[in-house]
């Protein structure tokens, strides 16, 4: 066995693909091992194979076969997950599949199951827990300094997906059935796990308006609002969907404030930036992102160190029944109790 | 102004200097005074209705703070009175003579983000008044819920120009002041529009001290064309960096939640409503409304369940 982890991509449906093919590529312990692809976006993947000069595979059991392939990330549509990480631990493959993941709690313990029995690791790539405003945040808050954390408020805004730049097909994020919901499952999803990990807590009620209500003409939310507590009595409110105007200066608009007995931390932004302004407009943009590299590193080396990853598939699962309960009480009017499992 | 009035008499007495007007501890003697059209009602909320009330009767126009009272039947005494009498009585949702929310509400009803669809106001900042203050306690004051909560219900009916149909509130009792209490100093509320549009208020007294000098409120407005992002702190022009007291951001008024201005141009409203005896802006349907989507909250936050609106305070 190499020294490197090789890793393989199974598909290019999810936006994130080609920034995790990057990462792994660009990682000093990994090796891209190759690229599957038969759905959606399989020219992008074969072109994206071509320029790393990595294999290419028609469907992802032929890059399953690859003697030294160790693990993947998953990039599927999240209705596929089940499907296809049945097949990847059948194989004992590590998995980094990204959010959310799974459309339903039946899959997603379908999906911990074979992973577990597979004994291969599992990870979901919440940004959050590797962007530095918020890691700050959550080493403040552990260190005791700063009193008991009282209350969240969290903004997670994106554009419409099918408005991404560059050349994959997003047209399934506006279909529930495959994406298991529509902007608030998509962007939301990783603040709410944040919650979960700030919040240190499991939640116990959510309460959640969300809706159609920005692009009116989809069949999918765009926008909605959530209440959760946690066991521990932290308060967090969370607006999140496809909310960003074009004329926003940046993609995202990520915000957290958060309230301690102490202290207050207000995070306007995930990531540092600078501000560019041509004749037309003006655009905040990014000079680092290290949460992309965080999160393939940390699989990269739970992987080397035999570990647990930083956000395992119980994280995964969790943040997903927070967000179905958040859909189950726009659709009652009704604070919905989660139990723990 | 003729006479200022505090059971305080440094109080009334540092008014009457400054102003070279008349001071009393005991407000009927005010009301007795023919030559008084109007009183100005700054007293704890409890005492709202009796003195709104008594003054109307005495044949006096009442401006009276906010929220209109305690609850809806001492609210829907005032509004009889002030009918019976055929005088003014308006309360001072003061928020709506602040140029802050004058541009932003205009930049919204003439359609600049579309309509709008999700509004989030905070309010928030660390009260300086001991457990003992009428402001903390729900029997006097209401707690942050009533007190600063009116300010924000009113702001949603404002910008919305709707009633909602529902309010989901949770809270905490921080500060050792709200525990004794028993009254809640951070909530969020979550008021659900007809067409599904939300209205989320966050009110805080638990926030660190001079949190509220620089950074007291929030607004944001999405829009189904656009989007209104406003906080006292980005919208503040300077941070000043002393070797002593380190980095601050200067406020620029005695209050940053409610500028001198806005005071001045909510009674400057009302005294041209007598002037001219035309309908002040805010109306009592008004204040009745937003101080209704209060006690609705405050109802919420108690069972932790969702309240439909209208509110019938006597079914619970």
């Amino acid at each position: 066995m190499s020294s490197k982890v090789n890793i393989g991509v199974i598909s290019y449906a999810h936006l994130h693909a080609p920034r995790y093919t990057a990462a792994i590529v660009s990682h000093p312990e990994a090796r891209l091992a190759g690229i599957a692809d038969s759905g959606v976006n399989a020219e992008v993947a074969r072109a994206e194979a071509q320029r790393y000069n990595v294999p290419y595979f028609q469907n992802f059991e032929q890059l399953l076969e690859q003697t030294q392939l160790e693990a993947v990330y998953v990039g599927t549509e999240p209705i596929r997950h089940r499907e296809v990480i049945a097949d990847v631990a059948a194989r004992r493959k590590h998995i980094l599949c990204d959010k959310p993941i799974a459309t339903t709690l039946d899959d997603a313990d379908a999906i911990l199951k074979s992973a577990r029995d597979a004994g291969v690791k599992l990870m979901v790539p919440f940004n959050p827990r590797f962007q530095l405003p918020l890691i700050t945040v959550k080493e403040a808050l552990d260190s005791g300094d700063h009193g008991e954390l009282i209350a969240i408020y969290a903004v997670k805004y994106g554009r419409l997906p099918v408005n991404a730049p560059g050349p994959q097909n997003a047209g399934w994020f506006l279909e529930p059935e495959q994406a298991g919901g529509g902007g608030f499952m998509d962007i939301g999803i990783h603040a709410i796990d944040a919650l979960r990990w700030l919040a240190n807590a499991e939640a116990s009620k959510v309460y959640g308006q969300i809706g159609s209500m920005i692009h009116t003409t989809l069949n999918c939310d765009d926008l909605g609002t959530m209440t959760v507590e946690f066991e521990n009595g932290v308060l967090a409110v969370l607006s999140a969907g496809w909310a960003n105007p074009g004329g926003h200066p940046t993609w995202l608009d990520v915000r957290f404030e958060i309230l301690t007995t102490k202290t207050v931390f207000l995070i306007k932004s995930p990531y540092h930036y600078f501000t560019i302004q041509n004749q037309q407009r003006t655009e905040r943009r990014y000079w680092w992102r290290r949460d992309i590299h965080g999160l393939v590193d940390d699989f990269v080396q739970a992987i080397l160190q035999n570990r647990e990853p930083a956000i395992t598939g119980e994280d995964a699962r969790a943040a997903l029944s927070i967000a179905l309960a958040a859909y189950e009480s726009a659709r009652t009017g009704q604070v919905v109790e989660i139990v723990s499992s | 102004m003729v006479a200022a009035c505090d059971i305080v008499p440094e109080h009334s007495n540092a008014l009457a200097v400054e102003y070279e007007i008349d001071e009393y501890t005991d407000y009927r003697r005010l009301l007795e005074r023919d030559d008084i059209d109007m009183v100005d009602l700054c007293v704890p909320t409890y005492l709202h209705a009796s003195l709104a009330v008594e003054a109307l009767e005495w044949g006096k126009h009442v401006l009276c703070e906010k929220p209109i009272a305690r609850n809806l039947t001492e609210a829907d005494a005032m509004i009889k009175t002030a009918r019976k009498t055929g005088l003014k009585l308006m309360v001072g949702h003061v928020r709506r003579f602040d140029h802050r929310y004058v541009e932003i509400n205009k930049a919204i009803t003439s359609g600049e983000i579309g309509a709008p669809v999700y509004i989030r106001r905070a309010e928030r900042q660390w009260l300086p008044f001991p457990a003992s203050g009428w402001h903390w306690r729900p029997e006097m004051g209401g707690g942050v819920i009533l007190d600063i909560g009116v300010h924000i219900a009113d702001l949603f009916r404002w910008l919305y120009s709707q009633n909602p149909v529902s309010v989901y509130a949770v809270g905490r009792k921080v500060r050792q002041a709200a525990r004794e209490a028993d009254s809640f100093d951070h909530v969020f509320i979550t008021y659900t529009f007809p067409n599904g549009a939300v209205g989320l208020a966050e009110a805080s007294w638990a926030h660190p001290p001079d949190f509220g000098a620089g950074l007291y409120a929030s607004l944001d407005v999405v829009g189904t064309l656009g989007k209104i992002q406003f906080s006292d702190q980005e919208s503040n022009p300077m941070l000043v960096f002393d070797q002593d007291t380190g980095a601050a951001y200067p406020r620029y008024f005695q209050f940053m939640s409610t500028t001198e201005y806005a005071f001045e141009e909510e009674i400057r409203h009302f005294v041209d409503c007598l002037l001219e005896d035309s309908e002040p802006t805010i109306s009592l349907a008004d204040a009745r409304a937003a101080l209704e989507m209060v006690v609705a909250a405050q109802q919420s936050a108690r069972i932790g369940q969702p309240i439909p609106i209208p509110f019938d305070e006597a079914n619970f």
